[in-house]
């Protein structure tokens, strides 16, 4: 019994030491909004999670208790603080700037009630701004002291909250830089984008809409569309697919499905849940989505022969292959979108094999695939015939058989080779080790198991330097008898 | 002296809610009228209501007091504040019983006496969430002071998002 508690205790503190990465939604004003800021919240997680943040992630809200207008008067002496600091919208402060704009404002929410600002009187709700700041910082600090990290995103007003956090914690020493914590900003009302990353539509009437609305934000980023997304949308365009009429509020518009970013093609909330993945990267946080699949692999035997491969989910514009064929040169391989992967083939050997290497294909998050996918090639005549060699001959200077469990052969090349091959023989390559080159001259293939006295050939065809030369013929390796 | 104010505030919601009357109307017929032996029931001081769209709330609390502590006055002792059950009342009729949830933690986390658990906080959430609870009015009725806003931060309990059914 003793040792079932024991185990219990343990258990608990591993799982109460294990460090996790939270993504923090701070709201904006809350009375006045059509929706409440628990229902914020909950949609920010929900858009996030069908938008490839996995479930794994840990959303958690920290709410802003105050309606637009107090909030309006209490940010007041942040925002004409923000004005003495960065004076010309869409004009990046230099390194300094930033730093000194930060310590001030932190400085301000040290002592919110008597510190004093230029040209600056306190509204009314500045006291409960300091209260919501400081809580905040605290908030973000505990997370800090626990091993955690944390993105923190913003909505609307609550950029300022965590822009007057963050500047808190850096002038009370909590933190000397955001290694540990990274910034989203959406929909910001704020100065600064303290971690590079903010989705500001420019269609946003509260932030750019006119007399009231807000110079010294952040410049309006992100031109929106909706439908076939040819043209860049109107006011009235959001507003037919479920916007409200300010282009602001955060379901409505931000976590809009139907509502598109005119350069990249993709949804706002799409758009939105790359920007936190990335954060969620930049912390080290590992993956944060679901692993990416193929959903179909279509091989086109025509001139030059094609494999086209679909995927279920965005994907990062790389690719990873290895086998038993020449890549056209010039197009080895295209994103034709990013759910779709093109290779075109200069040659490749029938019956041979095509690997997608996991890790090489990773999706819009950064999770890669499960497992490695094979595919065969069809059989029959090479299509197109192998290239005729380009470049000197090749020739091979050694050929060592090393006997054993699983046995492998090394072969020895006299010049710098393109990573190909095409071999047949009396053998069963090793799965994962079928042929691979640990140097650009050196070629091994390991064997599950091969036949005494038997043979292998490496063809001449399939062995290319990196000048263009190939083997003048093939070359046979017989396996010993025992 | 708040069982003084919850005894009162009974007697005055008895009182309002008709029964008192009912009851001295049925004594007076009893005893036959006579010699002018019952004394007037108790009605609650003026600007006071005992029923909001038809939910029974105890008196709105007067202002002083009901700011002197974090808690405020609760005189029915249901978890929540007066002033901010007689709001729920006004303002989301039709949902009253799940507003009260959500302001009850809301309170507990304000007065620090029993603090939520991570379950009843994750319900309260998920509630809250809700369309038509207004939590936001619950949320900025019951914490209208920075020290009940710090003290609401101070023991909130900080909790992953839970899987909301709608």
């Amino acid at each position: 019994m003793k040792r079932l508690l024991w185990a219990c205790l343990l258990t608990l503190t591993a799982l109460m030491a294990r460090a996790e990465t939270y993504v923090v939604y701070v709201n904006g004003a809350s009375a006045g909004s059509t929706s409440s800021t628990s229902q914020q919240a909950l949609a920010f997680k929900q858009s996030m999670n069908r938008n490839g943040i996995g479930a794994n992630v840990p959303f958690r809200h920290f709410p802003i208790v105050q309606s637009t207008s107090e909030s309006a008067f209490a940010i007041q002496c942040q925002k004409i603080l923000s004005q003495q600091a960065f004076p010309v919208r869409g004009v990046g402060p230099s390194t300094s700037q930033y730093t000194a704009y930060l310590q001030a404002l932190g400085k301000l929410y040290e002592s919110p009630t008597t510190s004093a600002v230029a040209n600056c009187t306190w509204g009314p709700g500045v006291g409960k701004m300091g209260v919501a700041t400081t809580a905040l910082a605290d908030t973000l600090k505990g997370y800090l002291q626990g091993g955690h990290k944390a993105v923190v995103a913003g909505y609307s007003q609550g950029n300022y909250y965590v822009e007057a956090a963050i500047g808190l914690m850096l002038s009370r020493g909590d933190i000397n830089d955001l290694s540990r914590l990274q910034v989203v900003n959406i929909a910001s009302l704020a100065a600064t984008a303290l971690s590079g990353r903010y989705i500001n539509g420019t269609l946003d009437q509260v932030v750019y809409g006119g007399p009231g609305s807000w110079p010294h934000s952040l410049p309006g980023n992100q031109e929106l569309c909706v439908g076939a997304c040819t043209v860049k949308a109107s006011l009235s365009d959001l507003v037919a697919v479920g916007a409200n009429a300010s282009a602001h509020y955060v379901i409505e518009t931000y976590l809009n499905e139907s509502i598109k970013v005119f350069a990249s093609q993709q949804t706002l909330p799409k758009i939105i849940a790359n920007q936190v993945s990335f954060a969620l990267a930049e912390l080290g946080a590992g993956p944060v989505g679901v692993e990416p699949s193929i959903t179909q692999i279509d091989f086109v035997d025509g001139n030059p022969a094609r494999l086209v491969v679909s995927f279920d989910t965005n994907m990062k514009p790389n690719y990873w292959t290895t086998g038993n064929y020449v890549t056209k040169p010039g197009n080895p391989g295209s994103w034709t979108d990013l759910r779709k992967l093109v290779i075109e083939f200069e040659s490749y050997t029938p019956g041979g094999s095509i690997t997608l290497v996991a890790s090489g294909f990773q999706s819009e998050a950064g999770v890669p695939m499960a497992a490695d996918r094979v595919f065969t090639f069809p059989g029959g005549a090479p299509n197109p015939p192998p290239p005729t060699p380009t470049g000197p001959a090749v020739n091979i200077t050694a050929m060592t058989y090393f006997p054993g469990t699983l046995p492998r052969l090394e072969v020895d090349f006299d010049t710098d080779m393109q990573p190909l091959y095409f071999t047949t023989g009396d053998y069963v390559p090793l799965q994962g080790r079928e042929g691979y080159w640990p140097t650009p001259r050196k070629f091994v293939i390991e064997f599950q198991s091969v036949t005494p006295g038997g043979k292998i050939t490496l063809n001449a065809s399939g062995f290319r330097s990196l000048l263009g030369g190939a083997l003048l013929e093939d070359k046979v390796f017989t396996f010993p008898n025992s | 002296m708040a069982r003084i104010n919850f005894f009162m505030a009974r007697i005055q919601r008895l009182a309002l809610s008709g029964f008192m009357v009912a009851a001295s109307a049925v004594l007076v017929a009893a005893c036959g009228g006579g010699g002018g032996g019952t004394s007037a029931p108790p009605t609650a001081p003026a600007g006071n209501t005992s029923t909001i769209n038809g939910i029974g709330v105890p008196p709105e609390p007067e202002a002083t007091s009901n700011a002197a502590t974090l808690a405020g006055i609760d005189t029915n002792a249901n978890g929540v504040r007066d002033d901010v059950e007689r709001s729920i009342a006004q303002n989301t009729p039709q949902t009253f019983a799940d507003a009260m949830k959500v302001a009850k933690v809301v309170q507990q986390q304000v007065a620090g006496t029993t603090v939520p658990t991570p379950a009843e906080q994750a319900e309260a959430f998920c509630l809250a969430a809700g369309k038509a609870i207004q939590a936001d009015t619950i949320e900025s009725t019951t914490l209208d002071s920075e020290s009940r806003l710090q003290a609401f931060y101070k023991n909130r309990q900080d909790i992953n998002l839970p899987e909301c059914q709608p």
